[in-house]
């Protein structure tokens, strides 16, 4: 419900390996026509047989109710949907080898090829793939408190006729109408709803980018998910939200194998049917993919001014779930079988605008601004543009991840209107409308004046230059009078620095005494290439034993290149202090020396 | 510098890491010694930092030497594999040097440091650090020692406290895996998770 928030592959289709390829970029997201034959071949150890095995693979699609703008799960208008892209196999009867292996077409529709009197079984597996693109990929759910297990369904035993032998599978979702619970042993649609929301997106971004290169993604959903943190385990279903990480961490019961986590929990909070949540999720697998994510994290609404990483990564979860969805409603649902959930119109999003905090530090108006130019809605004034996905997802993998600058709202409009220049005036327009200085506008922000309500928050980037002499900046927790800690607008300042040749650079960053002064260097798309330590030291936190923290110095060979030096007080900032750091500033200085 | 990461997920994972970690360290009884007195509220800031993440040993007898330890996982121990503690002294008094000896309960190698630790010059209110390197082969519970010798011209003060440390263990009982072992399309063994479906046949 918190919308916080490489090769397995199907071994190469004999035959009509190209269809599923060419109706994922023909049907445009939904539905679209059937296959003839249904599937896309069988592989493997086939027999040239006189038979086949067909039929429509489908599972329960929960949709909602709506009352007063909450979203909760309506299961009495669920509808049998097709579970399209799904990996089906047809085993010997009682197990082993596959005799032959077919995906699932736009339709659900598969078909394989057998010996007629060969006694035979389906097994239908939790797992979406194209199997065409070149290098192939899979999308598996497994289950997270089942040592990362994949979700499979085999079918019951039975002989294959001449000619023809129907099988069809449905997926229930488990919900027992007379005691308005779930069945959790009955649970089947769910992997299957999840593989569909993200069958949509690759739908969509496959139609923008025939030769996009995707990769192996694990989403792990179980029953047993749940939003509890004491302590975090997924390996026992203790995942917290509904997430997506881009790296494995940990080991033994506490690993995280890299991947979404979607929650399944029953008795708290399910997100399978939420496809809002889902394709957000998938948003930020977009960027690990394709893009640059660098979200710095930590608790964030859309009403919120902070840090620019953030407001952009989080604003383009929610644009992109709506561009794959096709539909600017965010819906959450709550626990099944109650009234809880809620929803709001990326549209029509004027939190932003009441709260006060419309701009580029805002994920509210930045998911506007990135929907806005996707759609093609009618009637919203100063919305002329329709661009579509495809020159956002231009932009995104191009100008927004080659920038030197940080990965936020500047460099993707920048971006953007130098690749658009026929919509030039309807990206101005909609960048105004968010408070966005649109004219010269530049990856860095230079001629932006919309200080969210602190001068010193401007510029975007100080500039520092070498052994120019030492220059100021502050790090506060003071967001408009109210204390906002990790992330909030104003807790980092950024320098531009500009290392002309490859050489030995020595930074040094002081504040306060009681300061906690941290500097990270950023190289593009590089990412973070070094953060600041006390000399010699080899750990972290701070490992600056007996040396004083409000003082930061190091020295580092650079290549010669542009950087962006991100300042902080840790201590003015930290969000798991306890008692919080009180309402405040820090003043920062930085020097930057090169012999 | 902090201990923050710039990955949301990996930033929310760490933190949550930790305190996954932090419930059973509590739990297995700690000191009640009071911090070393800092000069400064600064200096006392700086120390609750740099310690948030720690806990305190267990006190091994009287507590003579005036020197607060504390202690934390750098990594989870597992069987077989190495895992660092994050060993801090904060001592109360200045003297010309300060011995720290680690040792470790059978079954658990110590692999670094393997002698005694010697600073020199140590003054009251500052903060130093070890990081321990140590190995056990089986699942189980350990125990870390670390003496703490305090040389002055009056003679020598010692304090031992003990870090207790489970290999191989859990926060949590495990939940009962729902997955079954089964023939891959390849014809591999693996272990899935079954899904209920109702077959039609037209």
């Amino acid at each position: 419900m918190n919308p916080a928030c490489h090769r397995s592959l199907l071994r190469s289709c004999r035959w009509g390996a190209l269809v599923f390829a060419v109706l994922l970029a023909a049907c445009g997201g939904g539905g679209g026509g059937s296959s003839a034959s249904g599937g896309n071949g069988g592989t493997g150890p086939t027999p040239p047989g006189n038979g086949t095995v067909s039929g429509q693979i489908t599972f329960d699609r929960v949709s909602y109710r709506t009352s007063g703008g909450v979203y909760s799960l309506d299961f009495a208008a669920a509808t049998q949907a097709p579970a399209r892209g799904m990996v089906v196999e047809l085993l010997p009867g009682g197990g082993g080898t596959a005799l032959a292996t077919t995906v699932t077409d736009s339709t659900g529709r598969y078909s394989m090829s057998v010996n007629a009197g060969t006694s035979v079984q389906l097994r239908v597996r939790a797992k979406l793939t194209e199997a065409a693109t070149t290098p192939a990929y899979t999308v598996v759910v497994v289950d997270n408190t089942s040592a990362n297990a994949p979700y499979v369904f085999d079918g019951t035993t039975f002989t294959a006729a001449a000619g023809t032998t129907t099988r069809n599978v449905n997926f229930a979702s488990g919900w027992n109408a007379a005691t308005s619970a779930y069945v959790d042993a009955d649970r089947a649609a769910a992997p299957f709803a999840i593989l569909d929301t993200l069958y949509k997106a690759i739908t969509t971004i496959r139609a923008a980018d025939s030769a996009a290169t995707f990769t192996d993604l694990k989403v792990h959903w179980s029953t047993r998910n749940k939003p509890v943190t004491t302590p975090f385990q997924v390996s026992s279903g203790n995942i917290n939200t509904t997430f997506f990480t881009g790296v494995s961490s940990g080991t033994g019961a506490d690993a995280v194998e890299a991947g979404i986590y979607v929650l399944g929990d029953a008795a708290t909070d399910t997100d399978e049917y939420d496809e809002s949540v889902i394709a957000h999720e998938y948003g930020h697998y977009y960027q690990n993919v394709f893009s640059r994510d660098e979200s710095i994290g930590g608790d964030h609404s859309i009403g919120d001014k902070t840090d620019l990483r953030l407001a952009f990564s989080e604003g383009w979860g929610n644009a992109f779930s709506s561009m794959m969805r096709g539909s600017p409603l965010y819906k959450d649902s709550g626990k099944p079988g109650s009234t809880q959930g809620f929803g709001f119109d990326i549209e029509r999003n004027d939190l932003d605008d009441l709260t006060g905090s419309t701009g580029w530090y805002s994920e509210g108006s930045i998911e506007e601004i990135l929907w806005d130019l996707f759609d093609n809605s009618a009637g919203e004034s100063g919305d002329t543009l329709a661009l579509g996905f495809g020159p956002i997802h231009a932009v995104m993998k191009g100008g927004l991840k080659q920038t030197p600058a940080l990965a936020g709202i500047f460099p993707f409009l920048a971006a953007l209107k130098a690749a658009n220049s026929g919509s030039a005036t309807g990206i101005d327009a909609l960048g105004q409308a968010s408070g966005i200085v649109m004219a010269g506008i530049d990856a860095w922000g230079s001629t932006e004046t919309n200080n969210g309500g602190r001068a010193d928050n401007l510029p975007v980037y100080r500039t520092i230059a070498i052994n120019g002499g030492t220059v100021t900046a502050v790090s506060t927790n003071n967001v408009g009078g109210t204390l906002k800690l990790f992330n909030g607008l104003g807790s980092r300042k950024f320098f531009r620095l500009t290392v002309p040749t490859t050489g030995t650079v020595s930074i040094r960053l002081a504040g306060p005494a009681g300061a906690d002064a941290d500097l990270y260097l950023y190289k593009g798309v590089s990412g973070m290439v070094e953060f600041g330590g006390c000399p010699g030291s080899t750990s972290s936190p701070d490992g600056c034993a007996g040396k004083p923290t409000e003082v930061e110095t190091w020295s580092k060979s650079l290549p010669a290149g542009d950087y962006v030096l991100e300042v902080l007080d840790f201590n003015r900032i930290d969000d798991t202090a306890t008692p919080a750091p009180a309402l405040g500033d820090t003043t920062l200085t930085l020097t930057v020396t090169q012999p | 510098m902090s201990n923050r990461t710039v990955s949301s997920s990996a930033t929310l994972r760490g933190a949550l890491l930790a305190s996954a970690v932090l419930p059973w360290l509590f739990g297995c009884g700690s000191g009640s010694e009071s911090a070393a007195p800092a000069k400064t509220a600064a200096d006392a800031v700086r120390v609750a930092h740099i310690t948030r993440d720690l806990v305190e040993g267990v006190p091994m007898g009287k507590p003579v030497a005036p020197v607060e330890v504390k202690f934390g996982l750098l990594s989870t121990p597992q069987p077989g594999v190495p895992f660092k503690v994050r060993v801090v002294l904060l001592p109360a008094a200045t003297v010309p040097t300060m011995d720290v000896d680690v040792s470790a309960s059978e079954g658990l190698v110590l692999l670094d440091p393997i002698a005694p630790v010697t600073l020199d010059k140590v003054s009251a209110g500052t903060v130093h650090q070890v990081t321990v390197t140590a190995q056990a082969s089986n699942v189980g519970g350990y125990v870390l020692n670390v003496a703490v010798t305090l040389d002055d011209p009056n003679g020598e003060q010692t304090r031992v406290l003990a870090f207790p440390v489970l290999v191989g263990g859990s926060a949590m009982p495990a939940p009962v895996s729902r997955a079954k072992p089964s023939v891959g399309a390849s014809g591999a063994v693996e272990a899935v998770v079954p899904l209920a479906g109702t077959e039609t046949t037209r």
